[in-house]
């Protein structure tokens, strides 16, 4: 008797008893139709929160965004920027693919009203990028030209927009500690009134998508005030008497040297989207290097003839107005200048007063210094974990234009931090700076526009040959001295993958192992109840191997019956509750990383209707394996049966 | 002279009970010629289901030899044995034996199937067969269908399929009606008369008895009358 005889004999037997043979078939059904729905929408959700949180092009974890942070010591403790020389210790770093300096436009208020409709984002930070990096970001071309809209790739994590819930009330105040813990920190972020919400977006639907974006002008003031008291925050909306106030002394102050109706209008260019720059750790928006220039110009050129004609006076300089400051080398911002330019001056007098206690005096300052700077880290921090946990966003330069005027009590010295009602940030200002003294020392107009102007490039791009090198290269930056810290979540998110997948794994094999005992029993219980028929066989010439053979084939008929009707009531399983597993999914993701991560797509319900046909079939050969090695036992049994007790009446 | 199919030879069967040594059969000698029928007959217990299975290879003696076509089938390896039920035997049992799942035909072929004979072949074979024992409208029945008598003809009609030398059959008609009875020894008869099959029958009955030419009488496992 051959394989299909004695296949066809046992699934005979089977469809004869169908009552007896669905004890058999539903089980096993029901646990490989389990297998097959947990496996393809458990492969189906880690897909979608993978496109979710990050990039679908894979290849942006495979690039590293290292940037030079804004020191927020006095401008002449550390240089910004990085070097060539940087760049070369970098790209000799193993597995880094290649590397190059970007710019960072030193530009302000950056902003579009078009790119979500009824909603304004602004642009973080503005970066030329070369056309060589640009194809990792985007397949699109990303030449400039001056009449066709401008090639731009968006930076994700500039989605997010800033919701207000004033619940009735018009001052609401919440404790908090410094160095709160992260419950407490929850805590005061669920009661805070401000929210940043991230805007989930479609990827496919953003790329192509033609846009305005803003550049300068003045931004909107914020019209609450956020300040710390001895147990944590008030926030305190203003009233629209106090709003106006501010406007118009923002304007009275702005006009005595601009034409503030020129200075307050913003440039505005059109622009294409190509790419969209995703991940945690990703903070830069990215345009053709020869557009970078050309705005820069634009920016600057525009500034000087918004002058009215007067002169800023000395005193001013610096502590009321903050713009770029150009030191015969680099243009770049002044974000150094605008927290310590106030100190900077009262030490100054100090210093000249106490002239004799001049050596005790530079240590104060020097501890006073770092003192600050402990504290602006620890404010940067919070904030950034506000940020992060939906408080409100850092607004770079100015986590101190919040309004707040913190007084750091030293010693004799009282320092005050600027405020945003005092402080204006003028689009496109450029003041000279000493580069010996560090002193400012007047405005500078005399840029030559027809050159390059010299931006400093503070951060370098860093592409790893393969993203599974990311780890090895994070760790090596570290050892040759550029402190890189890895905030993408896609180390994690691969190991969560990795846990899901065990945990599915883990599960398939325990209901492998539930099979299988399952069909041993029965296989057993076949041997028992099939003595009578293997006697007969025996007797009417079967041989061991027939006897083998058919019970095996009997055990496999079952087998392949309950895996083929078992994919099949899971994949009708997969078709009946993709609809609830979408929801709740979306739901999860929202209510997760939903609301700190811009999340690059809206989940569908097509998303959770795949199937995990690898696992279904590696799951379906095993088990067929695993019955027919189970199946040899009792079907050894089978074959000693004598026939001679097993036909006697 | 027709020439002697089976031999049996100082054949003997004992059956350990715990330390009690049962003698169910005890020094049997006979032989029978092709083309013969033989009837045995005996109280119940004397061992005449025990020498029948020594006849047919299902079971191995204590002693003693069975010689089949010249060669002494005790000293088979299990699979020759198998082979040797399969192609040169045919069992017929008091109970029919067929498979509930199978259909008549079905059950025919089974024997065809483990003799490697392709499945075509063997169902047009299963389907002369049963036409010979006159069931040809019954062959797509279930056994659950048939008739006592119906199924021991397609029972009889399994037991021919490969067309074995040796028909042997543990009391066939006792669960049979008269008629049916009547009618399956009908079909013995033509064998072995048709095909020269030797045909060997165990019955209590002694009516029946009478139309086999050869007659044995097993009492207390010894033959006391030939
Ligand atoms: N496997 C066995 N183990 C022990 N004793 C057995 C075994 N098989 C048969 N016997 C004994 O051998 C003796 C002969 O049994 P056998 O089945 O040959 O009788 P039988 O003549 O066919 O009787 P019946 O007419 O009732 O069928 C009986 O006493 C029986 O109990
Ligand atoms: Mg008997």
């Amino acid at each position: 008797m051959n394989i299909f005889q004695a296949q066809k004999l046992g699934l005979k037997k089977i469809k004869f008893s169908k009552g007896k043979s669905l004890f058999l078939v539903i089980p096993i059904c029901l646990m490989v139709g389990l297998i097959v729905l947990a496996s393809s929408e458990a492969q189906n959700l880690i897909k979608v929160a993978h496109s979710s949180i990050f990039s679908p092009i894979e290849g942006q974890n495979e690039i590293l965004e290292l940037t030079k942070v804004n020191n927020m010591g006095p401008r002449d403790t550390e240089e910004t920027g990085f070097s060539d020389t940087d760049v070369d210790t970098i790209t000799d770093i193993e597995n880094v693919e290649k590397s190059s300096l970007v710019t960072e436009l030193p530009i302000e208020e950056i902003r579009s009203n078009d790119t979500f409709d009824g909603k304004t984002i602004s642009v973080g930070s503005l970066y030329g990028l070369d056309e060589e990096y640009a194809k990792i970001y985007t397949n699109e071309s990303f030449d400039y030209s001056e009449d066709s809209p401008i090639p731009i790739i968006l930076n994700a994590n500039d989605f997010y927009e800033i919701h207000e819930n004033w619940q009735g009330q018009t001052s609401i105040e919440i404790s908090m500690t410094r160095g709160a813990d992260e419950t407490e920190l929850e805590n005061a972020i669920s009661q805070s009134p401000i929210n940043v919400r991230a805007l989930s977006y479609d990827r496919d639907e953003l790329i192509g998508k033609v846009i305005t974006i803003q550049f300068g002008g003045f931004s909107e003031l914020s019209d609450y005030t956020q300040d710390r008291t001895s147990s944590g925050f008030v926030y305190t909306v203003k009233t629209q008497e106090e709003l106006n106030s501010e406007i118009e002394a923002r304007k009275d102050a702005i006009s005595l040297y601009w034409d503030y109706d020129k200075i307050s209008m913003p440039l505005t260019y059109e622009f294409i989207i190509v790419g969209i720059s995703e991940g945690e750790d990703k903070t830069k928006t990215f345009v053709p290097l020869e557009f970078a220039q050309k705005l820069i110009q634009d920016y600057l050129s525009y500034e000087i003839t918004a002058r009215n004609g007067s002169e800023i006076p000395e005193s001013e300089m610096n502590s009321t107005y903050i713009g770029l400051v150009y030191d015969g080398v680099t243009l770049e911002s002044d974000t150094t200048g605008i927290m310590f330019a106030g100190m900077r001056k009262e030490m100054g007098s100090q210093v000249e007063e106490q002239f004799s206690e001049i050596n005790e005096q530079i240590e104060e300052q020097n501890r006073q210094i770092s003192e600050a700077n402990e504290q602006n880290k620890q404010i940067v921090e919070e904030f950034s974990n506000e940020r992060r946990a939906g408080g409100p966003p850092p607004q770079m330069p100015g986590m101190i234009s919040i309004g707040s005027v913190e007084s750091l009590n030293a010693g004799n010295i009282n320092v005050s931090f600027p405020t945003s009602t005092d402080t204006f940030n003028i689009p496109g200002l450029v003041y000279a700076k000493d580069s010996s003294t560090n002193e400012l020392t007047g405005e500078y107009t005399s840029f030559d526009f027809t050159q390059e102007l010299p931006l400093i490039s503070n951060s370098i791009l860093v592409k790893i040959n393969d993203v599974s090198n990311r780890e090895q290269v994070v760790s090596d930056l570290n050892t040759n001295g550029f402190s890189f810290q890895d905030y993408s979540k896609y180390k994690q998110f691969e190991k969560l993958e990795k846990y899901l997948k065990i945990a599915i794994d883990v599960a398939s094999i325990i209901f492998m192992v539930i099979t299988a005992l399952f069909i041993l029993i029965n296989m057993a219980k076949f041997v028992s109840e099939g003595r009578k028929e293997i006697g007969i066989f025996r007797a009417i010439g079967a041989s061991k191997g027939d006897i083998r053979l058919l019970f095996i084939l009997q055990s496999l008929s079952y087998a392949l019956i309950s895996i083929l009707l078992g994919a099949l009531l899971g994949i009708s399983a997969v078709w009946a509750i993709s609809n609830l597993i979408v929801n709740s999914a979306q739901n999860l993701i929202n209510s997760t990383i939903g609301e700190t991560i811009v999340l690059s797509s809206n989940i569908s319900q097509a998303d959770f209707l795949n199937l995990n046909y690898q696992m279904i079939l590696i799951y379906a050969g095993t088990l067929l394996l695993v019955t027919l090695i189970v199946s040899l036992i009792p079907s050894g049994q089978a074959t000693k049966v004598s026939p001679v007790e097993a036909i006697r009446n | 002279m027709s020439q002697k199919r089976i031999i049996v030879e100082n054949l003997a069967k004992n059956y350990k009970n715990g330390r009690a040594n049962l003698v169910a059969l005890d020094n049997v000698s006979f032989s029978l010629n092709e083309g013969e029928d033989m009837a045995i007959i005996g109280p119940s217990g004397s061992g005449k289901t025990t020498l029948l299975n020594l006849i047919g290879g299902l079971d191995r003696p204590t002693k003693g030899k069975v010689i089949i076509n010249n060669q002494d089938i005790t000293r088979l390896k299990d699979k020759e044995l198998s082979k040797f039920r399969n192609q040169t035997i045919g069992f017929v049992f008091q109970f029919f034996n067929l498979q509930e799942y199978l259909k008549a035909y079905e059950n025919v072929m089974i024997p065809m199937l483990f003799a490697g004979i392709k499945p075509s072949k063997a169902k047009e074979k299963a389907e002369k067969l049963i036409e010979s024992v006159g069931l040809a409208d019954r062959e797509n029945y279930y056994p659950r269908q048939l008739s006592g008598g119906e199924m021991q003809r397609i029972a009889i009609a399994r037991s021919l399929a490969n067309d074995p030398k040796i028909l042997l059959a543990d009391e066939p008609t006792a669960n049979l009606d008269k008629e049916s009875a009547q009618n399956v020894l009908e079909i013995f008869d033509r064998i072995t008369k048709d095909s020269g099959v030797s045909v060997i029958v165990i019955t209590h009955d002694p009516n029946i008895c009478k139309k086999f030419k050869n007659i044995i009488h097993i009492r207390d496992g010894k033959i006391s009358k030939k």
